[in-house]
């Protein structure tokens, strides 16, 4: 389960951004759209724990995660989160199987809550060809896919996107939400998906304008 | 910690180019660093290694270095002759192995002239107790016989039958040439890197008889007894004679007299060398510095090539010690590598060219692998490059994960 309450976060000197309370059901997957510089980056990265907000609260999997120090923030996003963006970002010099293995190594239960092989999982994402070469060498479509099976190895909780459909065309567009809702459907895990291409909108269960979301001052 | 290794390694692999020129850099001040430390520690034992099994030098009253230098090293002249009678009584000396007269005082075309006794080729040793050999011909046999060094048969192109003329005194050019005795070359010595190489060896005898007025009536080798010679070396029997030989002469009634152990008048003399040698082991220790410098800017340059990568693996859960200790690893890693392919090329170096130092300067290089300073030096390389390391690990460590997420 996703909470926020009364919510506020300001860049240095910036505008400073007031979001709107939350309350998402696990395993629910959720559209939040609007134009660039409406804060839905923001949102995403104070959930993830990459900033963290001056007042209110985030509650994910019943623990407060606002109340969280840095330390524990990364450890909860290491074992209870799976991040995909929109630059992909792999590792350049891992292979695809070890891009994809890279949350296991790091996280002992995302290590134990994997019982399939990573060979299965990367036909399932019709990487099975592209195994074993170097992430630097796959396409966009491919390098997305990637990410999508690195953020949902383990069966998180929670995977949270940040425009991950950006750079890809229609097609494979499709082929990544189809994978990545299918992902989360298979292991329960919420879905925090954010965009400004409002055409994704009936992928989701629910969706949410920055419009009524975030409020800046 | 096994993760964080193939990770580094997979990382290096990946900037194979800068991490390549970064390695040659750390290869090259290591070979530097040791290789000068160890031209150091082997040019001080090669220099003590002129003679190898001399126990005691003796001269006439005089000083210690002056005694070895001009007896050993050809430097110099020597202050006073000592009586051929009292090497002769030393000879009979039931602690003496053996005793090889130095007779010094004339010279052939800037080179010396030494007259000494057979006993010479059979007893003096140099380098690693290394005896005194001839690339062709035989000692010398009568009083008209030389045997010249090989240095000395190279520069002057002498062979064996060819004629020479030695001058009184130690010029290149001398006015007094004791032309009216001519020399022939018997033999020639095979090269040892040791002043050995610039001498010209007669016997005492001819030294005797070419200062003789009339050389035509004395020509038989037992006619021409010396009467006085500048030194004598001296083996013993028993290395325990020494100091109580050394004290014996040195306190001798009936000449002035000087004992000396070469060992000790060496390291007294590389003393006074010692600043250049330390100068030559801060430069290695500066070459070094730059090497780490080197490898730093390196680890520097690549933290901005790699705040992508580093910020997606914080963003899939490492921590930032796990990234810190990256830095660290690859900087150690980085390191030892270097310092060994540092100790392989100068492994080459010394195999390649050790040939031809010793001949050529008298220094045997020697690849030191069991030597503990070696190792000592190799593990305060690998440690400089773990503290090194510690530098962009902090930085990293600081770096919040929104700097590495956010597009520069």
């Amino acid at each position: 389960m996703i909470r926020t309450q009364d919510l506020r976060f300001t860049y240095s000197g910036d505008q400073a951004y007031h979001f709107d309370d939350v309350q998402i059901a696990q395993g629910q997957t959720v559209f939040i759209h609007g134009p660039s510089g409406s804060g839905k980056t923001t949102f995403l990265h104070l959930l993830s724990g990459v900033l963290s907000c001056q007042s209110g609260n985030i509650t994910l999997l019943d623990q407060v995660f606002s109340d969280f120090s840095t330390i524990q923030r990364d450890h909860f996003r290491r074992d209870h989160m799976g991040y995909i963006f929109q630059q992909f970002n792999l590792v350049p010099y891992l292979s695809v199987q070890d891009n994809i293995a890279l949350p296991l190594a790091l996280s002992s239960i995302k290590r134990n809550n994997f019982t399939g092989d990573i060979k299965a999982l990367a036909t399932t994402l019709q990487l099975q060809d592209v195994l074993h070469h170097k992430a630097v060498n796959l396409s966009q479509g491919q390098k997305q896919r990637v990410a999508i099976a690195r953020a949902t190895i383990g069966n998180p909780k929670i995977i949270l996107a940040d425009e991950p459909t950006s750079a890809l065309d229609q097609e494979n567009t499709d082929i990544c939400m189809r994978i990545l809702l299918d992902q989360c459907q298979q292991q329960g895990s919420t879905l925090m998906f954010v965009s400004h291409d409002v055409a994704l909108q009936p992928y989701f269960d629910i969706s949410i304008s920055t419009r009524n979301l975030v409020h800046i001052a | 910690m096994k993760f964080l290794f193939t990770l580094t390694l997979q990382s290096i692999a990946f900037r194979k180019t800068t991490v390549g020129l970064s390695l040659f850099s750390i290869m090259i001040s290591v070979t530097l660093l040791v290789g000068v430390n160890r031209l150091r520690v082997d040019a001080k034992q090669s220099f003590q290694n002129t003679i190898s099994n001399i126990d005691l030098i003796v001269g006439a009253k005089t000083g210690a270095s002056q005694l070895l230098l001009s007896t050993v090293f050809h430097q110099g002249f020597p202050s006073n002759n000592i009586s051929y009678r009292f090497f002769t009584s030393m000879q009979q000396k039931q602690d003496v192995a053996f005793a090889i007269p130095i007779s010094l005082g004339d010279s052939h075309r800037g080179f010396r002239v030494i007259g000494t006794s057979k006993d010479f080729f059979q007893h003096f040793k140099y380098g690693n107790k290394q005896q005194l050999t001839l690339t062709s011909g035989q000692t010398f046999a009568s009083a008209s016989d030389v045997v010249v060094g090989y240095h000395v048969a190279k520069k002057l192109g002498y062979h064996i039958g060819d004629n020479i003329v030695v001058a009184h005194g130690m010029g290149e050019t001398s006015f007094d040439p004791h032309d009216d005795h001519p020399f022939t070359i018997v033999g020639i010595l095979k090269p040892t890197g040791t002043p050995v190489d610039k001498a010209v060896y007669v016997s005492l005898q001819a030294i005797e008889k070419i200062h003789l007025e009339n050389h035509e009536s004395a020509d038989d080798m037992e006619q021409l007894k010396p009467i006085s010679i500048t030194a004598m070396f001296i083996g013993l029997k028993n290395k325990v004679a020494i100091f109580g030989l050394q004290r014996a002469i040195n306190e001798y009634k009936k000449e002035p007299l000087l004992a000396i152990i070469p060992g000790l008048t060496f390291y007294e003399i590389w003393n006074l060398v010692a600043v250049a040698e330390k100068a030559l082991w801060i430069i290695s220790i500066f070459v070094f510095i730059a090497g780490m410098l080197g490898l730093l800017t390196l680890i520097l340059t690549s933290m901005r090539e790699r705040t992508y990568e580093i910020a997606v693996l914080r963003s899939q859960g490492a921590t930032p010690r796990q990234i810190a200790w990256l830095f660290v690893i690859e900087s150690t890693f980085l390191t030892v590598v270097g310092s060994l392919l540092g100790l392989f090329l100068l492994w080459l170096l010394i195999l390649a060219f050790g040939g031809i130092l010793q001949p050529a300067f008298g220094i045997s290089l020697t690849f030191p692998i069991s030597d503990p300073k070696l190792w000592k030096i190799i593990g305060s390389v690998c440690i400089a490059g773990f503290v090194i390391g510690w530098i962009p690990a902090i930085m990293a460590y600081r770096k919040t994960l929104q700097q590495g997420l956010t597009p520069a």
